[in-house]
């Protein structure tokens, strides 16, 4: 089930505030020109897609002040992920979105903020690139080591924040030429912080389960036993402040963790049994999945 | 089971029985306790001791390719694993290295079980008596008369999976392995091919365990067919020997024991070297208790038979060799299903490198980028299977015990002399089904 070269994205990891430079101004050269997969033809706002030499409008002025708007406390935090896979062609990548908590309407852009929607922004090297809607479609990465990333923004285009930090998640990736990839003799699983199983999204998971590893000890929501049904779809949040992988034994499935990049997965639980959730490193026990 | 990353939650049963824990348990009493009443009734001569078995002509050709194969296939595995184990990838993950599920699942779990059923493979597969075809049979004659070096080797393996922190390290255990090299090698220079009959203790104990198959070989390479369990009366006890089924029966035990909600209270999740005192009390206690158990239950047979109970705690032994085949079946059938699979996917890439682009250096069989199939058999069939080993295993214990009583003192005295241990087998069987059900 769980597809190779799905889990063997390089570097796929969520980053709750990777950088908290501003959104940046748009500059040519960074830009992500052929983005033709997508729905993006149909857009009225076609500024942001085919905005050629610098040539702006009014609105993507307004995008690139990097004005961020935090988001409501009591309601589910919205949460973003990525897979990028390099395609055949040099350069160009495959990009998934995967969301949680947050709606993509096209419908109210420029409009009134409405909490947890909106829509994207893909930036490289921390300036935008553009604004998009889709959720599957290709990007295009200049020559070099570039980073990638995805913002939420809502309807006036503020950035969405926790504590005035953006909502992002981001990896690095060698445009035109091989990926980035860690060459530590092998765990080509897991060079990403998400490992998110083919035709899954966050809104799928029947069980949730967060933890928090801060100053050497496991902070989790709930029982540290999780019990689910065969079948049932199981996410695995977690954030940490030493860089490791969370792996889902049995299931066998590892993302990376770390200061910079929260781990998230997501699976279908359809084997039974009980299953250790823990940093793969360190060894420390995080949650036992009971599935029966 | 300490070494998680590899194996997870591997131990014990994934499936689900269809009867609750204490129905069973009752079941595996009634069981244990109807076949002592039947024996003692119907069984009042040896069926079992003393029985050689049939050889068949015409089969010293063909053991002798198989002996070969086998000897070539062991030196190549423990090749590929001690190489995989010091220079491959350093990564404890059970989809990587090939040297910990080699030595954990296949070596340590599968082989055993086989052997109860096809014989002595380890004899053959084993690369240490490969090598030792090189030294004399026996050069020295003071080689040490017992096997307690071999039982502490199985305690160091045992300290090694279920304690020491990073057993799952292929690196850790490389140097392990070169440790254990250095020992048997060295032994074999020093005293001769003996050594290994003495201070090895994985051909020690998986060779009792081949005493249950119905297959052995005669020395003059015809292939032997004979009753099962009748193999276990020409087991030569020496001292050490009931000690090496003991450590594994309560290392067993204790692996089992290590993963139930008492020991996670008692010890909370300590994790690394924080984890390893009260592993290692537990292991200790785990194996004293079986220990003492087992001098409880043939102190007995020594008072009413007259026999020194050093002597009976010798004579027995052998007995436990079907629990010990069980506790192992109970523990480890699913372990052995799903890691096996791992296994065959590791041997194409064994030491476990890819490439800067996330791809294996090596895809010898094609299987190197395969995941496990988790529901391969059915969980709650193996479940049953691993339910009914421990039940199975103790009646077994109980009916050789019994044959072995007969065999050596009169009909009264021998199955009075087993009362006690019909105890030890019913309190063994409820706290490993306990253990595997319950915990």
């Amino acid at each position: 089930m769980w597809n190779n070269r799905l889990l063997r994205v390089l570097g796929l990891f969520i980053a709750l505030a990777a950088l908290t430079t501003a959104c940046g101004s748009d500059t040519p050269d960074t830009q992500s020109a052929d983005t033709p997969t997508d729905d993006a033809g149909d857009h009225d706002d076609m500024g942001d897609m085919d905005d050629h030499a610098g040539d702006h409008d009014d609105m993507d002025d307004m995008d690139d002040h990097g004005a961020t708007i935090d988001v409501d406390p009591d309601l589910p935090i919205p949460e973003v992920a990525m897979i990028l896979n390099e395609t055949e062609s040099p350069g160009v990548f495959d990009l998934k979105v995967i969301l949680a908590n947050f709606t993509v309407t096209e419908e109210n852009v420029d409009g009134d903020p409405i909490d947890n929607e909106g829509h994207m922004h893909l930036l490289i090297d921390g300036d935008k690139v553009e604004r998009f809607y889709a959720l599957e479609r290709q990007i295009t990465v200049p020559e070099g080591e570039h980073l990638v990333e995805i913002e939420l923004n809502s309807n006036d285009h503020s950035a969405y924040s926790i504590d005035g930090v953006p909502i992002r998640t981001g990896m690095t990736v060698v445009g035109a030429g091989e990926a980035t990839h860690d060459d530590d003799g092998g765990h080509d699983h897991s060079a990403g912080g998400a490992a998110i199983e083919e035709g899954l999204a966050a809104a799928d998971a029947d069980v949730t389960i967060t933890a928090t590893f801060k100053a050497g000890t496991v902070d989790l929501e709930g029982d540290d036993r999780v019990d689910v049904e065969v079948d049932d779809v199981v996410m695995v949040m977690v954030t940490s402040d030493v860089t490791d992988q969370v792996h889902v034994h049995g299931y066998n499935i590892l993302a990376e963790v770390g200061s910079d990049m929260n781990a998230m997965i997501l699976f279908t639980a359809d084997s039974p049994g009980k299953f250790e959730i823990e940093f793969e490193a360190s060894g420390t026990f995080i949650a036992e999945l009971v599935v029966s | 089971m300490n070494f998680g990353s590899l194996l997870g939650h591997g131990v014990g049963s994934r499936g689900t029985l269809p009867l609750p824990f204490w129905q069973f348990s009752w079941a595996a009493i009634a069981a244990l306790v109807l076949s002592f009443l039947g024996l003692g009734a119907l069984w009042r001569t040896p069926k079992l001791t003393s029985t050689s078995g049939r050889l068949v002509p015409g089969t010293v050709g063909p053991m002798l390719v198989g002996t070969w194969l086998l000897r070539v296939l062991g030196l190549a595995l423990f090749g590929l694993t001690f190489g995989a184990a010091l220079f491959g990838a350093d990564v404890a993950g059970e989809s990587v290295n090939l040297a910990p599920v080699t030595v954990y699942v296949m070596m340590w779990v599968a082989v055993p079980i086989a052997s109860a059923v096809v014989g002595n493979l380890w004899r053959t597969l084993n690369p240490f008596r490969t090598i030792g075809l090189l030294f004399p049979q026996r050069t020295a004659h003071d080689a040490p008369n017992h096997r307690w070096i071999a039982a502490a080797t199985l305690f160091g393996f045992l300290v090694l999976e279920l304690v020491h922190p990073s057993g799952d390290s292929p690196r850790i255990l490389g140097w392990a392995m070169v440790v254990y090299t250095a020992l048997m090698v060295g032994g074999l220079a020093r005293f001769g091919r003996v050594w290994l009959d003495r201070a090895d203790g994985f051909d020690a104990l998986f060779s009792l365990i081949a005493a249950l198959s119905p297959f052995s070989q005669a020395a003059t390479g015809e292939l032997i067919v004979r009753k099962p369990l009748s193999g276990l009366s020409s087991i030569v006890v020496l001292p050490g020997t009931a000690m090496i089924i003991l450590i594994v029966l309560g290392g067993t035990s204790f692996d089992g024991f290590s993963e139930s909600p008492i020991f996670i209270d008692i010890i909370g999740r300590p994790t690394g070297w924080g984890a390893v005192a009260p592993k290692l009390l537990g292991l200790v206690v785990m194996i004293g208790i079986a220990t003492i158990l087992y001098w409880i239950g043939t102190r007995q047979t020594a008072k009413i038979t007259g026999i020194g109970h050093d002597e009976a705690a010798n004579v027995f032994a052998p007995s436990l060799i079907p629990i010990v085949w069980a506790y192992i079946i109970a523990h480890y059938a699913q372990l052995v299903i799903d890691q096996s699979q791992s296994f065959v996917h590791r041997l194409s890439n064994p030491y476990g490198r890819f490439d800067a682009a996330g791809n294996p250096i090596h895809d010898w069989l094609g299987t190197a980028t395969n995941n496990v199939d988790l529901n391969v058999i059915d969980v709650d069939l193996v479940a049953w299977v691993q339910a009914l080993s421990i039940v199975i295993g103790h009646v077994l214990a109980v009916l050789y015990s019994h044959d072995l009583a007969v065999s050596r003192f009169d009909t009264r005295n021998a199955a009075r002399s087993q009362q006690t241990m019909l105890i030890v087998m019913v309190l063994y069987s409820v706290a490993g089904l306990w253990l595997l059900f319950s915990a």
